[in-house]
């Protein structure tokens, strides 16, 4: 007999659940419960067991999951086998995600800031006290200088409508998500051509596809024959969960594999060819590739035939794109005397030698079908980016391989739209007044953003990485009607963001968050830190929030699939401590806000309208999926083409529909929450291919791929304005005044087709920075590890793993005093941990071995990196044949790491590297405003 | 007087000393063992990787010193080398004692000790340590009848055969537990013939080397018994110092990676002084000299004698250790870690304090034996 | 006004009940091939019907599709809730080359189930044994804890389970996670210093627990390449027979003789 304790499922949950969380649960397991035989035991254990289908959030793939709970705990996290995103599979973090959940580090309960920012003191307070202060300060804000002053920035965590719904309803339009942070240039070019925003490889399988006889049935078979993936790490960077195994799976079925990266990742490891390119100098290659194509292009030559004409039928402005980028042949490059975009010119700057640049463009041309997928890093991260993505949206639409069977797929076109009314989006169309140098002038609350009338109007993603000079130096408006308009940043709420680590220059950061005014008062009057985990950014915090974990609340996916499929992130337990969720926390403030006479909080848009979590999300559930009907095969044959698709796939399918032909929308019945459980937690609809060919998924003006980007068109006897820009432009030519950011390229204006510019802080491709070759002789990049951004590195499953070389259980014996955070925040707890030498990761330096002799290094080695700004920091050599000589690799989010809330990741800060504390704060790439992460020089000093 | 100041009067300042030594001993394995009670295994450097550890190597080495001072008590009394003779006492309860030691060692080094009886009870006989608890048992019980019977009847004739079947034993045991790694092919230092073979030299060697020491010491050695035991420690010196060799060479011209990678460690790895100072200068090359200085004094024949006896365990270490810390996989180094995923082994001081505890614990059996039960004692023997 | 909602949530479905086996799931017909999920569930359910002696569990790992994630190392951690220090199957990095030219593969190693698995005689007491599935067992509470198996696997594949928790190392408190009973060999144990486990030698064990309800083993349903497969090798129809047959399998230090039953597809 096993002595087995046991404990009733109802004490359990209570225990587990409600109340004080797991650890009290676990307390009371240590007392005298019943002894149970092994089989009385394995009864008890199942019994108690039951499964909930939800969505991960431990990085932004937000994979479907089936997650078992057992009396009241998380046990195991598997993978929704019904969601096709992820069909079953789950990465490591995911699987860790109770390691988050259960976290020592979680932040239980509200905290109001005893100490000066970055202290770290803080005092427990009741919710109703902390709501309280954060209404009276909103609305002391609001009367004096207006709601625009007032920043809620929803981190890198999706689901944040309800955020959106009361931030917006409070008057403020400055509602973001990591915005520019992330990847704004690599989205640039589909952005613009498309409407879109992510090009991905046709290789999510299964997908669901309409049989020639009618049924619908799953499709796994691999047609693509290439793929490029240019610094984009799939298989260590998860976002696209499926290209994990689609990837590998392609390559079997016959596709080659190429990966276009400085450092051999672990994508790279499947390669047929790796390619080490020089940072920053993508766009270059792409640019060669192009006019590869172009010059060697014969239609009638099989062996040469690159591009697929067909593109025409479903594009416009070719030619003068075509023009423009010819434009620049017969300039010669003032750095290498080479003329622009010859194989030569791009050989000598990417460090590629010609002759695989040709076979590269080559490759690509003919084979079919192809994908030239990219990513944040190679390109999103660099000042120049978005050549490089306007360049490679170019190569796959000329080359015929958008939306073909195989080939390339725009996800952000054809996946499930959500939200709807429940973004809060209509707030913003209200109209307010202002007085602008003393002229009382009216607008709506969307033309007092501070990006798109102010300093980075063509920022369709908020320009989070410029916030820190605008909390110091407030706002001055260009465009629109509140032009001369001028106001401070007085509140930044963060949720589930930790823009001190990752959004730009931490040390900026932390200026801009303690700046103080004249009166000694702190510039952004108030700081409220909404997360589960205590990260740095917490640290500068006046209000500490704990928000429900994701296993404890609720929302939509938000996710990259080749069709439309959307799932529910349910609640698996109940929020532990004191935590609430998104929907409480923001109902509850709306309540306090309207209390304290907020005018713009009206019951009827809150609780009177979504009186539960659950109407809120049917509410955002209703605009789904919101595709046409488009394609080959046709989803659904048997309902009118090109309309738009609303409702629940069996509604659709079985034919329970309302068709409005005026507004061309086929009305099923809406998919809800209920519809959503009752079905594995997933609504997927079906796929089909050449959804760009007949108008179909598009968002352009044109409902074509556009490449041109401002041009006239004639309508009723009218001439309109259209194209991606054109907005932008109107706005700067009616204000007489050109965006600095803009301005610094030399330009007037956008340009309404192809544009040229080069990267800063490369002395391998700008002549401004040549100089420093000799001093600072190594680029630095960084690459994901196996954590999610700055938030997961407390999590200790993950810490015992190595990622790529970058990660690395390289920590020498330590005795570390704790501290935990507790109710009063970071807190020693007395006790002495010793981790033992070689058993954490820890961030390192990655670098090349002949680099590293050269320098007389030796991995382990601790050194210092120094940019000619003199930013700097530290961390551990790892020398090794994987990565480009004269560049440096760091670990995002792995180093450097000082907030006490990430437990043994802490304990190594000193010895770690942190890549943002060399990035140059001025270096905002200029369309978009994204932190050139990627464009950072050092050189290196080696310490003790 | 009562007894027990008899017993403290008739002992020699060597004596005393000799128990202060092993009293501070014993206390500092009592620090040992509290630590290992309350926090199991986790005050222990061994792990998964290297499952075996200073206690193993203490185990081997005291087992393989009782086994050959039994073999010096055998001989005299079993095959009546009269020289030995009045050694054999000594012999024997320092057979005994070594045992007893042993088996604590290895027993603590259990991770469920109270399940012992498990050897017993459920023996597996394809498993050689198995059949290493029933030869314990029934050496243990042998030692323990042939010190009975050499107090109460010291002329029984059982006692001629009984030495006889626990040298057969002895024989068999210390080829049986150098077998016990010898069958282990995973680990490449270990598999091979010569590893029994080893075991018994090794323990025939720290066995006589005690006895020499002990003997000494205490004041029983007569001429003819140095010159014999002498002779001994000598041969079994010089026959280890071949087998070394052999071992050696063999294993570098052969060539297998794990095998030259675990000498490397040996000969040359972070620990390789416990290797070239303890195992060959002061194990060997230095008692070589001190036991070929002609017309050495009796202190410098039990100088000789304790060195080896005392550096028997560092032999023991670089045959337990290296061998396991050589990876199965080299990438395993780094394919998870956590604690005690470690190819770095080096005792914890939990380790050392109940290894000195043990060894304490056993010189304390000895002496107390020693002076307690009258068969060994000079003034007791006639 | 959560409440509902949370009390709905607690009433979500529970799992297959004791003793029945988890039905392979159901999803949308397939235009040709099948889910490989769906396929192997198949296998188990066919070779659970026949008696235990003539199935002969086996694991393929296609080292091609193994992107190095970990998933499987984790979610085995996770399934059998090991304690910290322990891993069933750690992947094993192997790089080679100068740069330019490198190359790197990542080699998953669960227990490989040998046909003749040396560290079966070594055990003094029996505690561990080759089951009749082929599956090789240990029994904690007969396992005294003398780690000589340890030793004698030539694959590294078994862990000696020292008691840490992950407490220890952080905050001082057990986590709610790590006192959840270990679903190991269907005993549900839970985690106590003084009790097995804790001391003794674990090991894969091909997730036993699941297979035998119809359910893939942990790492195996995980798997972000979908590179590891499970099934009944004596079954020819089997996804695993099927894969084993090809000509690029290869198996791990097989001069040993230890005939594992983990095949690499290379
Ligand atoms: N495990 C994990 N997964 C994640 C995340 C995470 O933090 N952890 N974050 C998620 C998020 S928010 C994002 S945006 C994505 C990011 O996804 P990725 O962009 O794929 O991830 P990174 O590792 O940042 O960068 C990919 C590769 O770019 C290379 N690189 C750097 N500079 C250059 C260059 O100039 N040219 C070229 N060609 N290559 C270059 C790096 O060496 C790296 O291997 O991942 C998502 N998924
Ligand atoms: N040097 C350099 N800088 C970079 C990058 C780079 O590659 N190099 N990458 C950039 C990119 S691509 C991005 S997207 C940004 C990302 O940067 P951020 O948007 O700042 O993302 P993080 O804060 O790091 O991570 C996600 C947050 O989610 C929280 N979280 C996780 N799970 C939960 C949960 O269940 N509930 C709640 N409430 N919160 C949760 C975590 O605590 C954490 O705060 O960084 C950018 N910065
Ligand atoms: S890829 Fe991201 S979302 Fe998917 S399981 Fe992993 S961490 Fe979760
Ligand atoms: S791999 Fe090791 S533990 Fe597994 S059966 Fe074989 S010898 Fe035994
Ligand atoms: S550790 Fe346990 S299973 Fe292994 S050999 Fe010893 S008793 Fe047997
Ligand atoms: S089969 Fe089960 S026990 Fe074995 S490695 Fe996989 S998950 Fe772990
Ligand atoms: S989960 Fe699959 S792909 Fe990932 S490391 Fe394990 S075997 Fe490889
Ligand atoms: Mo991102």
């Amino acid at each position: 007999m096993i002595a087995t304790k046991t404990i009733s499922r109802r004490d359990f949950l209570k225990l587990a659940g409600a109340s004080a969380g797991g650890l009290a649960a676990m307390a009371a397991l240590g007392h005298g419960f019943k002894t149970l035989s092994a089989s009385e035991a394995r009864q008890q254990q199942e019994a108690g067991k039951r499964v909930v289908y939800t969505a991960c959030v431990m990085c932004p793939a937000e994979c479907g999951l089936a997650v078992e709970v057992e009396n009241g705990v998380i046990s195991n996290i598997y993978g929704n086998i019904h969601v096709p995103y992820n069909s079953g599979t789950v990465c490591a973090k995911g699987v860790s995600g109770l390691q988050l959940v259960y976290n020592v580090n979680r932040i239980k309960y509200p905290m109001i800031r005893v100490g000066e920012r970055g202290e770290g003191k803080f005092k427990r307070v009741s919710w109703e006290e902390a709501l309280d202060y954060i209404a009276t300060k909103l609305i002391e804000i609001k009367q004096k200088y207006g709601a625009e002053s007032v920043i809620m920035d929803c981190g890198d965590v999706t689901d944040r409508d309800p955020y959106y719904y009361l931030f917006r309803a409070f008057g403020t339009p400055h509602t973001v998500e990591h915005g520019s942070i992330c990847d704004t240039p690599r989205r640039h070019g589909p952005k613009l051509m498309f409407g879109g925003k992510r090009i991905e490889p046709d290789i999510m399988r299964p997908v669901l596809v309409r049989q020639p006889d009618g049924s619908l049935k799953n499709d796994y078979s691999y047609r693509t024959r290439l793929i490029i993936y240019v610094g984009w790490n799939p298989f260590t960077a998860t976002r696209i969960n499926y290209e994990s195994r689609g990837t590998v799976e392609a390559k079997l079925a016959g596709a080659r594999i190429i990966v276009i990266d400085p450092a051999f990742s672990n994508t790279a490891t499947k390669a047929d060819r790796w390619i080490p390119i020089r940072p920053g100098t993508d766009a270059d290659l792409f640019a060669a590739m192009l006019r590869y194509i172009l010059e060697n292009h014969r239609d009638d030559d099989p062996f040469r035939r690159y591009i697929d004409w067909s593109f025409k039928e479903y594009s416009q402005g070719w030619e003068e794109f075509e023009a423009a980028f010819r434009s620049w042949w017969d300039r010669k490059d003032p750095l290498n005397g080479l003329p622009y975009f010859s194989l030569e010119w791009a050989a000598e700057r990417t460090g590629i030698d010609a002759q695989t640049i040709a076979e590269l463009a080559h490759t690509f041309g003919i084979t079919k079908p192809a994908a030239l997928v990219w990513g944040m890093n190679g390109i999103g991260h660099h000042y120049n980016g978005y050549t490089a993505s306007i360049l490679g949206t170019a190569l796959n639409v000329i080359t015929g391989n958008m939306e073909v069977p195989g080939g390339a797929i725009d996800t952000e076109l054809v996946k499930s739209s959500k939200g709807g009314k429940a973004s809060g989006g209509d707030f913003l169309k209200r109209e307010v007044t202002r007085i602008v140098n003393g002229r009382e002038v009216k607008g709506k609350i969307e033309e007092l953003h501070m990006d798109g009338y102010g300093d980075w109007p063509a920022a369709w993603d908020d320009v989070v990485g410029d916030y820190p000079r605008r909390f110091i130096e407030g706002v001055t408006l260009r465009y629109g009607p509140f032009r001369g308009h001028r106001y401070p940043i007085k509140a930044y709420f963060i949720r589930t963001g930790n823009p001190v680590i990752t959004g730009s220059n931490t040390q900026k950061w932390i200026e801009a968050l303690t700046a103080k005014d004249e009166t000694g008062n702190y510039k952004v009057e108030l700081v409220v830190y909404i997360d589960t985990v205590f990260l740095e950014t917490g640290l500068y915090a006046d209000v500490v929030l704990p928000e429900a974990s994701y296993m404890e609340r609720m929302s939509l996916s938000d996710i990259y699939p080749v069709h439309p499929v959307l799932y529910l992130r349910d609640f698996v337990i109940r929020p532990m401590y004191e935590s609430k969720t998104q929907y409480e926390i923001c109902w509850a403030l709306a309540r306090k806000l309207h209390e304290k006479g907020d005018p713009d909080i009206q019951p009827k848009d809150f609780w009177e309208k979504y009186p539960t979590e659950e109407d809120f999300w049917n509410e955002a559930l209703r605009v789904a999926p919101g595709r046409p009907n488009t394609g080959e095969p046709l989803p659904y044959p048997n309902l009118p083409k090109g309309y738009k698709l609303l409702g629940t796939p069996d509604s659709l399918e079985a034919g329970r529909v309302q068709i409005d032909d005026e507004k061309k929308e086929i009305r099923g019945e809406p998919l809800t929450v209920q519809w959503l459980r009752e079905h594995h937690g997933v609504a997927v609809w079906p796929m089909s291919w050449k959804r760009f060919h007949g108008g179909g998924v598009l968002q352009t003006d044109s409902k074509k791929v556009e490449f041109v980007w401002d041009y006239t068109v004639e309508k009723d006897g009218q001439v309109q304005r259209k194209g991606r820009y054109a907005k932008y432009n109107k706005l700067i030519e009616e204000a007489g005044e050109t965006p600095p950011s803009i301005a610094r390229l030399g330009w007037q204006k956008y340009p309404s087709t192809f544009y040229w510019f080069e990267t800063r802080w490369n002395p391998y491709t700008n002549p401004d920075y040549a100089k420093y070759r000799e001093e600072y002789p190594f680029q630095v990049i960084s690459g994901r590890i196996h954590h999610a951004m700055s938030g997961t590195q407390m999590v200790d499953w993950l810490g015992r793993l190595p990622t790529e070389d970058l990660w690395m259980p390289l920590n020498d014996e330590r005795v570390v005093e704790e501290v935990i955070l507790g109710e009063n925040g970071p807190t020693p707890t007395g006790r002495r941990v010793r981790i033992p030498r070689g058993t954490w990761s820890i961030g390192v330096i990655q670098m090349n071995r002949a680099d590293g002799e050269r320098l007389g290094l030796k991995t382990g080695d601790l050194v210092e990196l120094e940019t000619p700004q003199g930013f700097k920091t530290r961390g551990k050599v790892v020398l090794v044949e994987t990565i480009r000589p004269g560049v440096l690799r760091l670990p995002f989010g792995g180093g450097g790491r000082f907030s006490p809330g990430l437990g043994k990741t802490w304990a190594f800060q000193d010895i770690t590297p942190n890549h943002n504390a060399l990035v140059d704060p001025e270096n905002l790439s200029p369309i978009m405003g994204q932190p050139a992460y990627g464009d950072v020089i050092v050189k290196v000093r080696k310490l003790g | 007087m009562s007894r027990a100041e008899k017993i403290m009067r008739g002992m020699s300042a060597v004596e005393r000393i000799l128990w202060g030594i092993a009293i501070v001993g014993l206390l500092a394995g009592v620090v040992g063992l509290i630590q290992r009670l309350t926090g199991g295994h986790t005050v222990a450097a061994y792990n998964t990787y290297v499952p075996w550890g200073l206690w193993v190597a203490v185990y081997t080495t005291l087992a393989g010193i009782s086994i050959g001072a039994f073999a010096v008590a055998a001989l005299g009394e079993g095959l009546r080398v009269k020289a030995l003779q009045p050694l054999s006492g000594i012999a024997l309860f320092a057979a005994l004692a070594a045992l007893a030691g042993g088996l604590l060692a290895i027993w603590l080094d259990l991770s469920h000790p109270l399940r012992f009886w498990k050897l017993y009870l459920s023996t597996q006989p394809t498993s050689l340590m198995a059949w290493m608890a029933w030869f314990y048992l029934i050496y243990g019980l042998l030692l323990l009848a042939l010190v009975y019977l050499k107090k109460a009847q010291p002329e029984s004739p059982a006692i001629r055969p009984l030495f006889g079947l626990g040298l057969l034993l002895a024989v068999i045991m210390g080829g049986a537990e150098g077998a016990l790694f010898g069958v282990v092919s995973a680990q490449g230092l270990w598999e091979s013939a010569l590893i029994p073979i080893r075991f018994l030299a090794d323990g025939a060697l720290g066995g006589a080397a005690l006895v020499l020491f002990l003997s000494i010491l205490l004041g029983h050695a007569d001429a003819e018994a140095l010159r014999f035991l002498r002779g001994l420690v000598l041969g079994l010196l010089l026959f280890t110092l071949v087998l070394l060799w052999a071992e050696y060479s063999t294993t570098l011209y052969a060539g297998v990676p794990s095998r030259v990678e675990a000498l490397r460690l040996i000969l040359f790895g972070p620990f390789s002084w416990v290797f070239w100072i303890f195992e060959i200068a002061l194990g060997l090359v230095l008692p070589l000299i001190l036991l070929l200085l002609p017309g050495a004094r009796p202190a410098v024949l039990a100088a000789a004698g304790g060195l080896v006896a005392f550096t028997s365990l560092s032999a023991k270490l670089n045959l337990v250790i290296p061998a396991l810390v050589v990876p199965e996989f080299e990438a395993l180094r780094l394919a998870f870690t956590g604690p005690g995923l470690s190819f770095d082994y080096f005792p914890t001081l939990t380790e050392w304090l109940l290894a000195v505890g043990i060894v304490s614990a056993a010189a304390l059996i000895f002496l107390a034996a020693y002076r307690l039960i009258p068969i060994a004692h000079p003034s007791h023997s006639s | 006004a959560a409440q509902g909602i949370l009390d709905q949530v607690e009433a979500a479905p529970p799992g297959a009940p004791v003793g029945e086996l988890e039905p392979p799931p159901e999803l949308p017909e397939a235009m040709s091939g099948q889910h490989p999920v769906v396929r192997m569930m198949e296998d188990l359910r066919r070779a659970l019907q026949k008696p235990v002696e003539q199935r002969r569990w086996a694991m393929v790992i296609d080292l091609r599709k193994c992107v190095g994630c970990y998933a499987c190392t984790v979610a085995c951690i996770s399934e059998n809730k090991l304690p910290p220090g322990i891993a069933y199957r750690p992947v094993l990095t192997e790089t080679r080359g100068t740069y330019p030219h490198v190359s790197r593969r990542f080699i998953p190693r669960p227990c490989m189930q040998c046909e003749n698995p040396p560290c079966v005689p070594v055990c003094p007491v029996g505690a561990t044994w080759k089951r009749a599935d082929g599956i090789v067992v240990i029994n904690y509470d007969q396992c005294i804890g003398c780690r000589y198996c340890i030793t004698a696997c030539p694959y590294a594949a078994r862990s000696f389970d020292a008691g840490y928790f992950y407490s220890d190392f952080e905050g001082g408190q057990p986590q709610p996670y790590e006192l959840l009973p270990s679903p190991e060999y269907g005993q549900g144990r839970l985690r106590r210093r003084d009790a097995s486990p804790v001391g003794n030698v674990r090991k894969c064990h091909f997730c036993l627990h699941r297979i035998e309800r119809g359910q893939l083993p942990a790492c195996v349903l995980s798997c972000m390449g979908r590179a590891t497969y499970f099934g009944d090798l004596n079954d020819p129809q089997s996804l695993v027979a099927e894969l084993v047959s090809q000509p690029n399998v290869i198996r791990l230090k097989e001069e040993l003789g230890t005939e594992p039953k983990v095949f690499y597809l290379v």
